[in-house]
């Protein structure tokens, strides 16, 4: 198959599936989460897999698409589709603050941008700016309230997320951010300019988290700061990206369907068999498949996108 | 002749420690330099201070006609200057990727056909075009390392030590290729021990504690005996 057909395939499929699933699979709440943890992952990618730095904090720029969406929405009185926008440009203005950290290398940045994730929850869930932020008291949009809508907006983003993954791994971008990741001195030497690649990265990233936060604040209507600063929300996505296989296409999708599946069928009914399943799994991956579950499959002498 | 590179007072090292004093270092058109000194001379410092890797303390440095200190590296890079560190690959992409990169300045079209002229005239790596470098043998990595080093049609390719790590006869082998892209208008600046790579110089520098201790041709060096016996009496004749 040639392979413009194979990314168009998959930048069309996913969102098409997920838009008529609800015909056949009454949990649309469900539906509506596994395309949120596929956009994150597939941000989590576009940051680690692309550059190697892994954002602990990821879910920072969740929250402030959700809240930056939200306010617009009950001060702006801005229709929702536009407010969704708006918290994209909310994530990508919190991580321009937050650049500096690219500066940080390794388990530093890692650790940087959780205490960033912090400090905005803090700021936000403070009860004296609850005149802005509605503090802890928490949010209610039930005046943009549309699920339907707001699905499908979420749909469209994972399309579009899983878009600019294929785009990074097939263009001459994609491929001098892999040089970055790989040896960042030596990018510099075939004329890469390392600083300003890993901040379109940042971006990227970040603009999908923001985004997605947003869909997120919009389906749910009504949510306190705990909900969309949650670090779990982080560890999720993380953990699912790598599970899956970072600097892949299909990687964070793969872990997504997996492990998101597999905590629907037995997380909720019996958390405590879960943790112990996702505890061994994960031992299991990074004593074994260290490149995630996609490594199988390129074993086996497949092309993974 | 006019100077492609054109290096006077350099002074460099690193954070409190000065390796450089005040070398200077001069590449001609189509020339191939070679920039010899034992271990810890500071061939690699010089080299980065030129490519604007590590900070200048002091001179001037030209690309062209052009003063090119102020410039980041990846700019330097992108005026037509390749260069090849002692490692020269990306070891976790593959041999295609890696050429790619070498032509990174370039259009992607001519990335492309460049590719493939490369991979026509080496063998070896045309059959693992689509390995990760690092599964290569010391030897084809180099010769990976040159073909990305020429990739993006560079006017000056600065190389250190690309003799490291090579068994004698690959060190041949290595040899050989260059001398094949000599006479294609590519100037060349080689910092190395190994003084094989004298065959295919035009001028010699010596770098000793930092400064330039000789500079001339190969035969002048052969010539000079206290430079030949104190450095390379050894690898000589």
């Amino acid at each position: 198959m040639p392979r413009g057909l194979t990314d168009v395939g998959l930048v069309v499929l996913i969102p098409a599936l997920f838009a008529v699933a609800p015909f056949a699979y009454d949990n649309q709440l469900l539906l509506f989460n596994t395309m949120v943890f596929l956009t994150m992952a597939q941000g989590i990618n576009i940051i680690y897999g692309f550059t190697g730095y892994l954002p602990f904090g990821y879910v920072g720029l969740f929250g402030a698409g959700a809240y930056g969406a939200s306010l617009a929405v009950l001060f702006l009185h801005i229709p929702a589709p536009v407010a969704v926008l708006l918290g994209g440009v909310t994530a990508l203005v919190l991580s321009l603050i937050l650049s500096p950290l690219l500066r940080l290398s390794g388990a530093y940045f890692a650790i940087a941008t959780l205490a960033a994730s912090e400090v905005v929850y803090y700021v936000i869930a403070n009860p004296a700016l609850a005149g802005v932020t509605k503090g802890p008291y928490g949010i209610n949009l039930s005046v943009a309230y549309s699920p339907e809508a707001s699905y499908l907006t979420m749909a469209a983003i994972t399309g579009f997320a899983t878009a600019v993954v294929v785009y990074l791994k097939r263009s001459h971008l994609g491929l001098s951010l892999k040089a970055v990741r790989d040896d960042s001195l030596s990018a510099e030497m075939a004329g890469i300019n390392v600083g300003r690649q890993r901040m379109l990265a940042l971006l990227w990233s970040a603009f999908f988290a923001g985004l997605t936060g947003a869909t997120f604040a919009w389906q749910i209507s009504v949510f306190y700061p705990d909900s969309v600063f949650d670090p779990s929300i982080s560890i999720f996505a993380i953990v699912f990206c790598l599970f899956g296989g970072a600097g892949t296409v299909l990687g964070p999708i793969l872990g997504v369907v997996i492990l998101y599946g597999v905590y629907n069928v037995i997380g909720i009914t019996e958390p405590q068999y879960f943790q112990l399943l996702y505890g061994v799994l994960i031992m299991a991956l990074v004593l074994f498949l260290p490149e995630g579950v996609v490594s199988l499959l390129k074993r086996r002498g497949m092309h993974v996108l | 002749m006019q100077a492609v590179l054109e290096a006077t007072d350099l002074a460099g090292g690193y954070g409190p420690l000065q390796v450089l004093w005040g070398a200077a270092i001069e590449v001609g058109e189509s020339e191939t330099v070679v920039l010899l000194g034992p271990n810890g001379a500071g061939k690699t410092t010089l080299l980065k201070t030129l490519v604007g890797l590590l900070p200048m303390r002091g001179g001037e440095v030209s690309f062209l006609g052009r003063r090119i200190e102020r410039l980041r590296a990846d700019e330097r890079i992108r005026l037509g200057i390749s260069f090849m560190t002692e490692v020269g690959v990306f070891s976790n992409l593959s041999v295609e990727e890696n050429l790619f990169l070498g032509g990174y300045p370039r259009s992607r079209e001519t990335i492309r056909a460049r590719a493939e002229e490369f991979l026509g005239l080496f063998p070896d790596l045309a059959m693992h075009r689509r390995h990760s470098a690092g599964a290569l043998s010391g030897g084809q990595r180099k010769m990976l390392g040159v073909a990305k080093a020429l990739m993006a049609s560079p006017r000056l390719v600065i190389m250190d030590e690309p003799s490291s790590g090579l068994s004698p006869l690959f060190v041949g082998e290595v040899v050989k290729t260059l001398a094949r892209f000599r006479t294609q208008g590519v100037s060349f600046l080689i910092a190395e021990q190994n003084v094989k790579f004298l065959e295919i110089a035009d001028r010699v520098y010596v770098l000793d504690g930092g400064r330039i201790t000789f500079s001339g041709t190969p035969e002048q060096l052969r010539a000079d005996t206290a430079i030949h016996e104190a450095y390379f009496g050894l690898g000589g004749r």
